[in-house]
């Protein structure tokens, strides 16, 4: 095949932090000390809406140990602050709008004592009532969260397309559903750790901790400190885990412990437990949302009417953008000429609700994909027929009237080979002649009356499939451009950092195939440099699935720069002419017309002592995007990537368990860098979008989250989630390195959908909230809907 | 400043001089931990905590013609992979089988289990219909008392252990009678490292197509694990028709409390255990005809 181009791009290499992390040598935010070193643990209030009248901190400040107290009167710039909109106190001085708001930190180099005087503090509150059910954020009569905004609205997006009446008109079937999904939380195995450091520079602070954007904490950290951008040092520290995670909680954190540190003047360090990283950290939004779509006899889709509401919790944080790639992608990826999209995200006193992988699609795919199939069983259709009819095809128009060309749009190709590769038409037939889904399938099913666990006749089997559009990195959410820098050694070994941070995914190792590839080395000869943001530009964040996309561009272009010099020494040094081919390949350079050959090494070598550059900054900017916020339209993003999914699972029909047997994945996610990474994404993918399907919920009660550590919020464990097959179909993308693409949120964001229509097919019985967990397998409603 | 104390007797005696020379200060007693360390952040900073589980005297398994009496700091993969208990409690086996994870279990130990006196205590179910005994070491008396399980549970998380008193050991009665049939299953939401939403254990002699006799108790579905009386009365001496199983499927949802938490519902509780011991009962027919 076309691996055959490449020398390194397109195996399977273990990551080069892989050694490290298995054997405990590698460094996290907590595994480092400073000389001096405070402990700072952090005071909220039991209330979680109210009037701060009072915060007396004269008993704490006595206790023996204690260093120093600090509140928002110690924040020497912006006390409110935020990743988007300026909306979230670093320290709450005149209200609590959450149960996550700190109000003060206690310092001290004695953490039993720091502890202490945490009780000590007296905060003084006057309760208001509170507003935990998002569906009534925007009744006329809502309490107001933010009453300066007179609303709770944070944003609103709509798309209008077509005319939507008259593609009701058209239609012979319409149905509408509702469909729900809980707050998840990111549950990475790292809580939360940062340590800000004072520097003998005045003014100048060092910050270390699990940050996954570095960037944007310095920004935050910048403006709460009242310094220069230039005299916050942001320094990444190995990652255990963020998924989406560690971007506002941590710029927080970090903003106080620096003001802690700046106060003290020692190190300053905060490190969260599982159950104040559960209370503090944002989550994935929960969604409600209303489709009503009408489609001819013929299964053409007419039109779509979606009404969806987020829960964005007591801040805005990245609502506006999570929102925005729903109100995109919401219609799926199928053609409908006419379409009437409106997108709110909410306030209210719950847990704030931010960027988490998939970022608004697996809650949109989970109901525009039951949906899809829930029509194909009105019109007597297969799940895939009715998809062939409707799915994006080269040069379709989206929802939003982009025209997709530049790209091969390969949904077809992808459902092809998952449809193949697991048997889907003859499995899902099998099955659904067992239980055939009602006319109505809001009626109740009797074979959810048996009775018997240890029969074999309870387990009941069902195949489902799901598929996705999704557009690669930021698209029209705001500049897209990062920096990476090279910088050769003379015997030909290499440093390399990207302005986009290893956040655990396997940037390093992806970037370091990147740049061997083109010069013609090994990923063995690159170290990757540490993550400080004084070392290398603003990349912006690394979200969005954009690094091997947008970031690897930026190393490729680097690594291109020095190549050319290289290349116009070896020119004048051999006597070429100026338009001679080489080829860099297996640590030699080869002049493909005389054959004469040097090694990298030696290449490099010269070329220092000629006094040739062997450093270059790399850039990449990404393509233009355009969007009409009025009416929805434009050219959201500059390129997408197509998924498709099927899950095969056993329901025992008396316990209500889902078995999640085997999950068939297929993604075009470009040229493959790193294969073995690409596989770790797929696996990591399916197993937290099965959680989601299955288990995942955060149960909020009165605004507070009932599960705060991993006893009683569940995740999927190694034997709840059984084969995952994985394929990639490997379209060459135009814009990224070598044709790569995206690939780590497409892999969760498709799993539930599948889950869920595998689950229709074994019982006949279909279900419109997440997750499937016992409870509404067998009583109709999920824990989460009980306990709200 | 006052700080956590930790403790670890090795014997019973350096554990009762440990404890009288402490007054009046908050004892928590653990003998494996799986469940105090989950919310040690939770405990005051003056506890004085002891772990038994280093005492060599309560470990262990042993028979004694007609019991098996067990360590209560006897680990529970110490009793899984035991001859003893697989050829002789086999209704122990199945319900250890089904908790936490490799791991835990060879640190969690049976006293632990039943001390901590949660409703959801996987063990406790089968030890209940076993009717086993537990023997009780009071440090303030020095003397040892013998009570039946059931009798040590108070409330959800609540025994009736006071004054420093530790379990010393479980003490299983073995039956004489041949036959006899046992069933353990639980329903959680993983399969693996899950606390019970509901579950059942029974044991029953079953002749002549008649129950001759059935022990039952249900985790999860009440404030303490207990037998479930009326509907082992219901089912004495009965032919197990459909009818028979059904009714008494009503009859054990109105044994039952069970509450709506964190873990499960009512509504679903309430259908499970109907369920489970219909899938008991149907089991033991089939187990008859085998």
């Amino acid at each position: 095949m076309k691996n055959n181009i490449f020398s390194v791009v397109g195996k399977n290499l273990p990551r080069t932090d892989a050694y490290e992390k298995v054997t405990g040598r590698a460094q996290y935010a907590a595994d480092i000390s400073f000389p001096g070193m405070c402990f700072a643990a952090q005071k909220k209030t039991t209330v979680p809406h109210g009037i701060i009248k009072n915060i007396d901190i004269s008993q704490a400040e006595r206790v023996t140990g204690v260093e120093v107290i600090i509140t928002h009167k110690d924040v020497p710039g912006n006390n409110i602050s935020g990743v988007i909109k300026y909306d979230q106190p670093v320290f709450s001085f005149d209200k609590i709008y959450c149960p996550a708001d700190v109000v003060s930190l206690v310092v001290g180099e004695d953490k039993e004592a720091v502890q202490k005087a945490l009780t000590l503090i007296k905060i003084e509150v006057e309760e208001l009532p509170v507003l935990s059910d998002y569906t009534h954020a925007l009744d006329k009569d809502a309490l107001l969260i933010h009453p300066e905004n007179k609303s709770n609205l944070i944003n609103h997006y709509p798309l209008r397309k077509g005319n939507i009446e008259k593609g009701f008109q058209e239609s012979d079937v319409i149905i509408e559903r509702t469909y729900t999904t809980p707050a998840i939380e990111h549950a990475y195995i790292e809580p939360e750790c940062i340590t800000a450091v004072p520097d003998f520079r005045k003014d100048v602070y060092k910050i270390y901790g699990s940050v996954q954007n570095p960037f944007t904490c310095r920004r935050i950290v910048a403006q709460v400190m009242k310094v220069p951008l230039a005299n916050i040092h942001i320094i990444q520290n190995e990652l255990g885990g963020s998924f989406g995670g560690k971007d506002d909680t941590m710029d927080m954190l970090a903003a106080r412990a620096c003001v802690a540190c700046k106060k003290v003047g020692k190190p300053v360090r905060i490190h969260l437990s599982r159950e104040e990283s559960i209370i503090e950290s944002y989550k994935r939004h929960p969604y409600t949302m209303n489709y009503k779509v009408g489609v001819s006899n013929k299964g053409i889709l007419k039109a779509m009417k979606i009404d969806i509401l987020a829960d964005g919790g007591a801040y805005a944080s990245m609502s506006p953008f999570v929102t925005w790639r729903s109100v995109v992608q919401a219609t799926g990826p199928y053609e409908v000429k006419n379409v009437h999209t409106d997108v709110r995200a909410v306030y209210t006193n719950n847990p704030y609700t931010g960027a988490m992988r998939g970022f608004g699609s697996p809650q949109i795919i989970f109901a525009q994909e039951s949906l899809m199939d829930e029509l194909a069983d009105e019109l007597h259709m297969s799940p895939i027929e009715i998809r062939r009819i409707n799915g994006y095809k080269q040069d379709s128009e989206t929802a939003s009237g982009q025209i997709l060309s530049n790209h091969v749009v390969s949904l077809n190709q992808v459902i092809d080979k998952a449809t193949k590769e697991s048997d889907f038409e003859k499995k899902y037939e099998t099955y659904k002649a067992k239980y055939s889904v009602e006319g109505n399938s809001h009626s109740i099913n009797l074979i959810l009356n048996d009775n018997q666990f240890s029969a074999g006749s309870n387990i009941k089997e069902g195949i489902g499939l799901a598929c996705s559009f999704r557009g690669c990195s930021l698209g029209a959410e705001g500049v897209d451009a990062t920096g990476s820098l090279i910088s050769i050694q003379k015997d030909g070994s290499v440093y390399l950092i990207s302005g986009l941070a290893e956040n655990g995914q396997g940037l390093r190792m992806t970037f370091s195939m990147i740049a061997a590839e083109t010069l013609g080395i090994s990923p063995d000869d690159i170290y990757y440099l540490e993550q400080d943001t004084s070392r290398v530009a603003d990349g912006g964040p690394t979200v969005a699935s954009r690094s091997t996309l947008v970031g690897g561009e930026a190393v490729k272009n680097a690594a291109e720069i020095v190549k050319k010099r290289i290349e116009k020494m070896l020119i004048d040094e051999w006597e070429l002419s100026e338009r001679a081919t080489f080829k860099f390949a297996d640590h030699y350079i080869v002049h493909e017309g005389s054959g004469k050959k040097i090694a990298v090494s030696e290449a490099c070598d010269k070329a220092y002592l000629n006094g040739v550059n062997l450093s270059a900054y790399g850039w990449f900017k990404a393509p233009e995007v355009d969007w009409d916020e009025e009416i929805g339209q434009g050219p959201a993003y500059f390129t997408y990537v197509y998924g498709c999914q099927i899950a095969e699972v056993e329901v025992n029909a008396a316990s209500g368990k889902i078995l999640v047997k085997r999950v068939t994945a297929v993604h075009d996610a470009g040229q493959i860098i790193n294969r073995l990474g690409a596989l770790g994404q797929i696996y990591g993918g399916v197993s937290m979008g099965a959680g989601y399907g299955i288990m995942e919920e955060v149960i909020v009660k009165n605004a507070e989250i009932q599960n705060i550590n991993f006893d009683e919020y569940l995740i999927p464990t190694s034997v709840d989630v059984g084969e995952i097959r994985a394929f990639f179909v490997e379209n060459p993308d135009r814009f990224g390195p070598f044709g790569a693409k995206s690939l780590g949120e497409p892999t969760l964001e498709i799993t539930a959908a599948a889950i869920n229509n595998a689950v229709a097919n074994a019982l006949g019985k279909r279900f419109y909230h997440l997750p499937l967990d016992l409870e509404q397998i067998k009583t109709g409603k999920t824990l989460y809907q009980i306990k709200k | 400043m006052n700080s956590m104390q930790y403790y670890s007797p090795n014997t019973l005696d350096e554990y009762q001089k440990i404890y009288s020379n402490i007054t009046g200060k908050n004892i928590l007693v653990f003998a494996g931990g799986t469940d105090l360390m989950v919310g040690r952040h939770e405990l005051p900073q003056d506890a004085v905590i002891i772990d038994i589980s280093g005492i060599a005297e309560l470990k262990g398994i042993e028979k004694k013609e007609d019991k098996i009496v067990v360590g209560s700091c006897t680990a529970l993969n110490e009793l899984l992979y035991s001859h003893q208990i697989q050829n002789n409690i086999p209704i122990l086996i199945k319900a250890i089988k089904t908790m936490a994870s490799e791991q835990i279990r060879n640190r969690a130990t049976i006293g632990g289990n039943i001390g901590n006196a949660s409703p959801a205590g996987d063990t406790i179910t089968p030890l209940v219909v076993l009717e086993a005994r537990i023997e009780i070491f009071s440090p303030e008396s020095n003397e040892i008392r013998t009570i039946p399980i059931e009798a040590l549970f108070r409330g959800p998380c609540a025994s009736t252990l006071q004054n420093g008193e530790i379990i010393t050991k479980i003490i299983i009665p073995l039956r004489k009678d041949k036959g006899i049939f046992c069933y353990f299953r639980k329903i959680g939401q993983r399969n693996a490292m899950t606390i019970t939403k509901a579950s059942l254990s029974a044991i029953a002699k079953y002749s002549s197509s008649k129950i001759e006799w059935i022990k039952l108790a249900s985790g999860s579905v009440s404030p303490v694990v207990k037998r479930m009386s009326i509907t082992e009365e219901f089912l004495k001496g009965k032919e197990l028709t459909t009818a028979v199983i059904n009714e008494a499927k009503e009859i054990i949802a109105r044994e039952i409390s069970p509450i709506t938490d964190i873990r499960s519902t009512k509504a679903f509780r309430v259908l499970i255990t109907k369920n489970l011991l219909g899938d008991c009962l149907y089991y033991l027919i089939r187990q008859q005809n085998i």
